[in-house]
């Protein structure tokens, strides 16, 4: 009794982290690869408004690419996101380089940079329909003060409504992409620099030589980020446009949860939904891999 | 000295620093300052076309009007319901994942942390069904635990992800020494390792509580009446209703901003250093 007693706690140690992460795990690979599987195999029934399991091959998949709604909100989120991550990263770094400059009141300027990321998207898209509607907001105070000819029609135009989406979405995360590059300047080691400084560099080689190729990895989790954050894209769309006008920024998400539940079309939201996560998993799978081996 | 202070640099630099700054600043705050300004005016300026003169009066009666007309009180305490327990069980689950997969080199453990991980950035959408089907079954739809068991399920990757990189990043010899002296794991974990998590439990607790305060989506599938939608999903139905009653939109926002974005101005240390720390996110 005495014997066996040391070597059930020895046995129970060795099971603690198993114990410990079994209930998580277990919620996560039924709530997250479970439910992934589920959607899946529903992409290949012909379910409309309720799951169904009459399993129709790849019929989903080619009526989703004969709709002409599907072209549109992948030709938009293409643009979308293209611009989003460049204008992104391009302001996240400016502002990083301004802040990193030993100025006074970085202290103030920096959560004001960085606010915007704890709104929500649908108070963001409020603001923003505000601020550019042309009755009220931007167009209406030029013309106040004096500038009788200023149009700013976007947000009800159908070739321009996909770019004030984009304006909106860069205000809201661009601080966010400052902090981690903030947080990537701050790491670099200052001596590298001193030395290059002694030696005649002016502060535009020692960026563009010496800092900027050191801020890859920074570079590498913006740009996942930023990718990730502009397919999941549904709240702010709802919020500014609502997919309008017409048909003009209707993304993925918002089709797909469209097409699920107001249309009961089931089979092609599902595959339209299929299609949303490969393309994440294309640049998500390799990235995470190369960071965990590395981590290891 | 790098950077050169920019009292060193040249004029046009300096210059070009000066006007800069300023013009970013008003482009960031202006959009929530307009519209808190706008919360704040009579009905009679806007449907006079007064949005950005003078106020003829400060109009605190739309607020009132706001709690008093409308569920939003109600749509804020939903919200609290969803958020505060979804806070309490996705951080206090993450503490032990997060623990035990950063001490404790089982076979597999790259592998679950991958899952954790990934599990991060699958788009909702393809959740989304199986995930209304099983509440739906389950009778939770339309109530706020089966928002919030939803949203621990969903942020338990990324918390977990947090806690985890945090633990390795602690001096391990501490924990050694302590094994050495023959304290039990979980009195390591108790004593030892836990008061050293406070930094990263506030972090946490505050992006966790801006993420699901802020969350939409899950919302909108989730749930339907007054009873349980929170904010988001609330204040996006009265939007549909006030149609150009920019006053009450305008108040209606600003008390949805309010929590989250006074948990960022009070917290905002924790804030940062959690969003860079949770990078991979």
């Amino acid at each position: 009794m005495t014997a066996s007693a040391p070597d059930f706690r020895t046995r129970l140690q060795d099971w603690l982290p198993k114990l410990v992460l079994a209930p998580s795990f277990a919620v996560t690979i039924l709530f997250v690869y479970g439910f992934i599987a589920f959607t899946v195999v529903l992409s290949f029934t012909g379910s409309k408004m309720l799951p169904r399991f009459d399993f129709v091959g790849f019929d989903n998949y080619a009526r989703l690419f004969a709709l002409p709604a599907w072209h549109t909100a992948i030709a938009n989120i293409a643009i979308f996101a293209t611009l989003y991550i460049t204008i992104c990263t391009a302001i996240g770094l400016m502002l990083a380089i301004f802040l990193d400059q030993k100025i006074r009141g970085e202290g103030v300027l920096r959560p004001i940079y960085l606010y915007p990321m704890a709104l929500s998207f649908i108070v963001t898209g409020t603001a923003w329909k505000w601020f550019l509607d042309p009755g009220i907001g931007l167009q209406q105070v030029m013309r106040l003060w004096g500038w009788e000819t200023f149009t700013f029609t976007w947000i009800k135009d159908a070739d321009y409504a996909l770019y004030v989406i984009v304006i909106a979405a860069v205000w809201q995360t661009s601080g966010f992409v400052m902090a981690m590059f903030l947080a990537g300047l701050r790491g670099i080691d200052n001596e590298m620099l001193k030395a290059a400084q002694i030696d005649g560099a002016s502060n535009w080689q020692l960026y563009r030589r010496i800092v900027i190729p050191m801020l890859r990895p920074a570079f590498l989790s913006a740009f996942v980020i930023l990718f990730h954050l502009a397919i999941k894209s549904y709240d702010l769309v709802i919020a500014l446009t609502g997919g309008g006008p017409g048909r003009a920024t209707e993304m993925p998400a918002t089709f797909m949860y469209s097409y699920t539940f107001t249309r009961n079309q089931m089979g092609i939201g599902a595959s339209s939904a299929v299609i949303m996560l490969m393309t994440i998993a294309a640049i998500m799978v390799p990235y995470l891999y190369a960071e965990l081996k590395e981590r290891k | 000295m790098f950077p050169r202070p920019i009292q060193q640099a040249s004029p046009a630099a300096q210059w070009l620093y000066t006007i800069a700054l300023p013009v970013a600043l008003v482009i960031w705050l202006f959009p929530l300052l307009g519209v808190a300004l706008t919360s704040l005016r009579p009905a009679s300026d806007l449907a006079q076309g007064n949005y950005f003169g003078m106020p003829s009066g400060i109009a605190w009666e739309n607020y009132v009007y706001i709690f008093t007309e409308t569920p939003i009180g109600q749509y804020m305490l939903n919200s609290l319901w969803v958020t505060i327990p979804t806070v309490i069980g996705a951080v206090g689950l993450s503490l032990m994942t997060g623990f035990a997969l950063a001490v404790y080199g089982f076979k597999g453990n790259i592998l679950v942390f991958f899952l954790f991980v990934a599990g991060n950035f699958v788009p909702f959408q393809i959740l989304m069904v199986p995930v209304r089907d099983l509440t739906l079954q389950l009778g939770m739809y339309d109530t706020w635990y089966g928002l919030a068991l939803f949203h621990i399920a969903f942020q338990t990757g990324f918390c977990t992800l947090f806690m985890r990189n945090f633990i390795k990043a602690l001096p391990f010899e501490l924990i050694e020494a302590a094994r050495v002296e023959g304290v039990t794991e979980w009195r390591i974990f108790w004593y030892i390792v836990l008061p050293l998590m406070r930094p990263a439990i506030a972090a946490l607790s505050v992006l966790v509580f801006t993420f699901i305060w802020n969350d939409f989506f899950w919302a909108t599938v989730l749930t339907q009446g007054v009873d349980s939608q929170p904010i988001t999903a609330g204040l996006s139905s009265l939007n549909g209703q006030w149609i150009a009653q920019w006053h009450l939109v305008s108040a209606g926002s600003i008390v949805a901003a309010l929590p989250p974005v006074l948990m960022f101005f009070l917290m905002q240390k924790h804030f940062i250093a959690g969003l860079t720390l949770g990078a991979v996110k």
